[in-house]
């Protein structure tokens, strides 16, 4: 108990809501009313529709388009009551498990729209908890693999020095030169475009790795670089551990925390190029949601006058991006408080 | 001196011919070529084909077709686009000025806005003004160059004070030099506002805090108990050593001129090299693909040229060391 309470402390309150997030996305089966791809027809671009209370009751009121060339909607009159626990549109739990039960669902005629709808009628609300899935997926595994690629080439050019690191480091600044949107574009037009999601989310986190991983493996050189003549490794070497045991023993336990802070504060990149790259349409495709293709669906002027709430996403978008900033920040404080109070 | 430059000059060399490289890679790597999709047009004869692939040296081993990408790069070739039908290298350089004029102007007014600001905002640090840029500029750091731009078409679909998209509309035929460039600066506001928003934020906190630090040391207290003038204080003490960390970032900025506006370029259909790239991507046009990915990456490259160039003179330091 003690333990969680100094967990969430030291995260910080940006912490904690991006961990609610992250639940929320990962349970969006359950927390979402309806499936990313469950359309409404007669429902086109339809506002926000919250449940009220009435006789006691929560209720969804039923709308009805009145006018479809100026998309006017009006209360029929009627309403659904609003059930939670429920049973309702059957999805497979993280793509495997059947289920049923979402959070609170309503009935046939009429459909809760937290923040509207889009131009097929789908929710706005559950199709944003799918695409920030995809945000935090995709960015996670990108950051991970990157980060291994990064951390091993950093390591072995700082350590064996040399030519070694010549090779490395130029490799890495060639990476570096070229600008990251047209080499995420290159990589992605050497790919066949038609690709099933999996694949294409595979293609697009395997590109951003492959820009990413460049910068960290720099400064992880430059870190080792700087502990390689520091007494307690000189030591080491000079009673005989082996490369692996300085290594995993003296040079990674002491870059563990600038490596967290570095981690935290490099993901909103990878956010915003998974974003983009959909926003472009060189992403993940309809009916998959991500952040960035809803954004883009609410790019035209169309559809800016008649269903604004699908810029949410972007807004979303840059919530997370500010929220990984700030944790990146908290936890780069909390470790310069115990760097100058501790070690020394 | 001229061993640091060279140095310099050799490295670039390098990375640059690693950049070649790994651009033909891709190209190599990408599945069939450019001749398979023409292939299918029925209009073109077999024949054709052969001799288009002949020419080309698509069926030689790799080392030799690499071998000639790279003479025909250094004569200035950077290969056929096959979506327009015309040299990659024509098709970029008409695109460069208006993505110049765009960047260009995006770093005027954000570099002509963020440092006076930050200047005023470190002289009263924690102050209002302080407070809520410091706060703007966190927001400008986290919004995507590409939400910032599609607000500002929702800018210009609410008032009606911007044009909206492209770079020129139809003026009537009569109208002479002055109406053009007035409308052309219409189109360029809102573009140019939103990508200059977007490095604000960078600039303001880098600023803010190279003022605060040079603010904090003891040569400027002694400048001031010397009782020299504040003018002089301010440009000679103050502002000359302050700068210093931003020219890297300068170099940086002149790097991305022909790159950074990419997404803005697209939403606000701007004609420029962004627009360009993604119509390449989507059409897989890989030789436009990977002239521009290039030029992108050399622009960059000799920012950072520029750059460690203008540190060299402004900054004593940096001599010593090397």
């Amino acid at each position: 108990m003690k333990g969680w309470r100094a967990f969430f402390r030291r995260v910080g309150r940006a912490g904690t809501l991006l961990i609610l997030l992250g639940a929320a996305s990962l349970f969006a089966e359950f927390l979402a009313p309806y499936r990313y791809d469950s359309v409404r027809f007669d429902l086109p671009y339809a506002p926000a529709v919250w449940p009220h209370w009435s006789k006691g009751h929560l209720v969804v009121p039923v709308l009805r388009l009145a006018d479809p060339v100026s998309r006017r909607y009006e209360p029929t009159g009627e309403s659904v009551p609003l059930r939670f626990f429920c049973r309702g549109e059957t999805v497979r739990m993280w793509g495997v498990l059947p289920t049923s039960r979402h959070l609170f669902c309503a009935a046939a005629p009429g459909r809760v729209l937290l923040l509207g709808a889009d131009l097929f009628g789908r929710d706005l609300f559950s199709r944003l908890l799918y695409g920030m899935r995809i945000s935090f997926l995709l960015s996670l595994v990108g950051v991970s693999l990157s980060f291994s690629i990064g951390i091993l080439v950093g390591l072995v050019a700082g350590y064996a020095g040399g030519w070694t690191d010549r090779i490395l480091m130029r490799s890495s600044e060639i990476v570096m030169a070229v600008p990251s949107l047209y080499l995420l574009m290159g990589l992605r037009s050497i790919v066949p475009y038609g690709l099933s999601g999996l694949s294409v989310a595979l293609v697009i986190t395997a590109s951003l790795a492959l820009v990413g991983w460049a910068s960290l493996a720099r400064v992880v050189r430059g870190l080792v670089r700087s502990l390689v003549s520091r007494d307690f490794v000189l030591a080491a070497i000079a009673t005989g551990a082996s490369p692996a045991r300085i290594i995993f023993r003296h040079l990674l336990p002491n870059m563990r925390y600038y490596l967290l802070v570095a981690v935290t504060l490099s993901i909103p990149a990878f956010i915003v190029g998974e974003a983009g790259l959909s926003f472009l349409g060189l992403g993940l495709s309809e009916p998959r949601p991500s952040l960035g293709n809803i954004l883009a669906e609410g790019q035209s002027l169309e559809t800016m006058e008649s269903a604004p709430w699908l810029l949410a996403a972007g807004g979303l978008i840059v919530l997370l991006v500010v929220l990984f900033n700030r944790l990146g920040d908290v936890l780069r404080e909390a470790q310069e408080e115990a760097g100058s109070g501790g070690s020394s | 001196m001229t061993r640091a430059l060279l140095l310099r000059l050799s490295h670039m060399v390098v990375v640059l011919f690693g950049i070649v490289l790994l651009s033909f890679v891709m190209m190599d790597f990408a599945p069939g070529d450019f001749l398979t999709q023409m292939a299918l047009n029925p209009q073109i004869s077999p024949r054709t084909i052969a001799a288009l692939r002949e020419q080309y040296g698509l069926g030689l081993p790799f080392p030799e077709q690499f071998g000639r990408w790279l003479t025909a790069l250094l004569r200035g070739n950077l290969g056929y686009s096959f979506s327009y039908h015309l040299p990659v290298s024509t098709l970029i350089a008409q695109r460069i000025p208006m993505t110049l004029l765009l960047t260009g102007t995006a770093v005027l007014l954000s570099w002509g806005a963020a440092l006076p600001l930050a200047v005023f905002g470190a002289r009263r640090a924690g102050g209002v003004l302080d407070r809520s840029l410091l706060s703007f500029s966190y927001l400008s750091i986290s919004f995507p160059s590409f939400f910032l731009a599609v607000l500002g078409l929702l800018l210009a679909e609410k008032t009606g004070l911007f044009p909206i998209g492209g770079a020129r509309s139809s003026l009537p035929a009569g109208a002479g030099e002055g109406a053009r460039i007035l409308d052309l600066l219409r189109h360029l506001i809102l573009p140019a506002t939103t990508l200059a928003l977007g490095s604000f934020g960078v600039l303001y906190r880098l600023m803010r805090s190279s003022v605060l630090e040079v603010i904090s040391q003891p040569y400027m207290n002694a400048a001031r108990s010397r009782g020299l003038a504040e003018r002089i204080l301010f440009w000679r003490y103050l502002f000359r050593n302050a700068i210093n960390p931003l020219v890297t970032l300068f170099g940086l900025e002149l790097g991305g001129l022909l790159s950074g506006a990419a997404f803005t370029e697209m939403v606000f259909g701007w004609p420029g090299m962004g627009r360009l790239m993604l119509h390449a991507v989507m059409t897989r046009d890989l030789y436009l693909v990977m002239g521009g990915l290039l030029m992108g990456a050399v622009l960059l490259l000799l920012g950072n040229l520029l750059a460690d160039g203008l540190l060299y003179l402004l900054d004593p330091r940096t001599r010593e060391t090397s």
